[in-house]
């Protein structure tokens, strides 16, 4: 299990819980995940569950940034078989850098979808939304059945009309190249 | 801020209700409150409820001679009500080894010799279970938060994202590589951990 927590005092706490916890499998690295590798600028808004590097506050700090891509390469991973991607608002950006993982390894996706603040992030939703095509789509719903299988179509049409949605998705390959 | 009613509730039911003022305007850190019937507590900012000790719920139950148990005793406000009414033992079970302390010095307060205090928790069967901790900015977040994310979650003992945490189980198996990014207070990583 690898956490990834940019912000030096959120980055504190996952690390004290997981000490605490006595849990020996979890590692917690201080970076922040998107399209870039380098130092990019965190906003920091007052709610620490907020931190983005696209949804712009008056408080920002530098922090180290990495691609998915760049740490699986660099790491000895040889499957990464999930990842929760909550990276406020730039979730598209983690996805759209993970072509080298997901065509080695097709893992499943749970992230959040909030396409309130997606423009901001300069890129053609057109990407992620081709990104998204590699997918079957989930939404999580709060009920027995816990996910709503829904199309690519679906999903946008309903984030068109508004805006403000929230949901969290769970992306599963439709072409798993390695089974476990 | 309080209101007139409830500053003379407070002055009649405590032997110094300054200093209950004194630490909601943080002037005090965990002054010691004593109540007219001999009952003292310390006064711990933000976990503490001191209309806990003026309402006295519990006093309705009738408790003279009998045993009881309290599971999740967090500061421990339920013991001494109890003991105090002639309860003949009672057994408090508390897992949060910080809020245990806290427990436990609002006991010794007391000459109570009939309370059994416990760190443990209890559930439906034998097992290790993990606990979150934020206190560095659980105040803060549910301040400025609205009150949602994990930090209120956890504040309100709740389970945060419970389709989305059950979601993720049902895809992760034991000895699975999984990413969490954005990973906050740890929430899914000490969840996942174990699998």
């Amino acid at each position: 299990m690898v956490a990834f927590e940019p912000d030096q005092r959120n980055f504190l706490l996952p690390s004290r819980n997981i000490s605490s916890n006595g849990i020996d499998n979890v590692t917690v690295i201080q970076k922040i995940v998107s399209d870039y590798e380098g130092m990019k600028q965190l906003y920091l808004p007052s709610h620490s569950g907020e931190h983005s590097i696209v949804r712009k506050s008056e408080r920002s700090t530098c922090c180290a940034s990495i691609t998915i891509d760049r740490y699986v390469l660099e790491t000895d991973f040889i499957y990464v078989d999930l990842m929760r991607n909550d990276a406020e608002d730039s979730e598209p950006l983690v996805v759209e850098e993970t072509s080298h993982v997901i065509a080695e390894c097709s893992y499943a996706i749970v992230m959040e979808f909030q396409p309130r603040l997606w423009p901001e992030t300069e890129r053609d939703l057109l990407i992620f939304r081709n990104e998204l095509e590699k997918y079957t789509i989930y939404i999580i719903i709060n009920s027995p059945f816990l996910i709503k299988k829904v199309t690519l179509s679906y999903l946008f049409a309903i984030t068109g009309r508004n805006r403000s949605v929230m949901t969290n998705l769970l992306l599963v390959p439709k072409q798993r190249t390695r089974f476990r | 801020m309080r209101s007139l009613k409830e500053f003379i509730r407070l002055f009649k039911a405590t032997n110094n209700w300054y200093d209950v003022v004194f630490a909601e305007l943080g002037l005090r850190k965990h002054p010691i409150i004593c109540f007219g019937d001999g009952l003292s507590v310390y006064y711990y900012d933000g976990a503490f409820s001191i209309e806990h000790f003026l309402e006295r719920p519990y006093d309705r139950v009738n408790s003279r001679g009998r045993d009881a148990i309290d599971i999740h005793a967090y500061y421990e406000d339920m013991a001494p009500n109890f003991a105090l009414w002639g309860a003949r033992t009672f057994y408090a079970f508390e897992h949060n080894p910080i809020c245990y302390q806290m427990a436990l010095r609002n006991l010794s307060l007391n000459s109570f010799r009939n309370i059994y205090l416990f760190n443990e928790g209890v559930g439906s069967h034998n097992h290790i279970i993990k606990l979150m901790d934020s206190r560095p900015s659980i105040d803060f977040a549910l301040k400025n938060s609205g009150e949602n994310g994990v930090f209120a979650a956890l504040a309100k003992r709740e389970v945060y994202e419970p389709s989305t945490l059950e979601v993720i189980k049902r895809q992760v198996r034991k000895g699975m590589t999984t990413f969490d990014v954005g990973a906050n207070v740890g929430w899914y990583s000490l969840h996942l951990s174990d699998l």
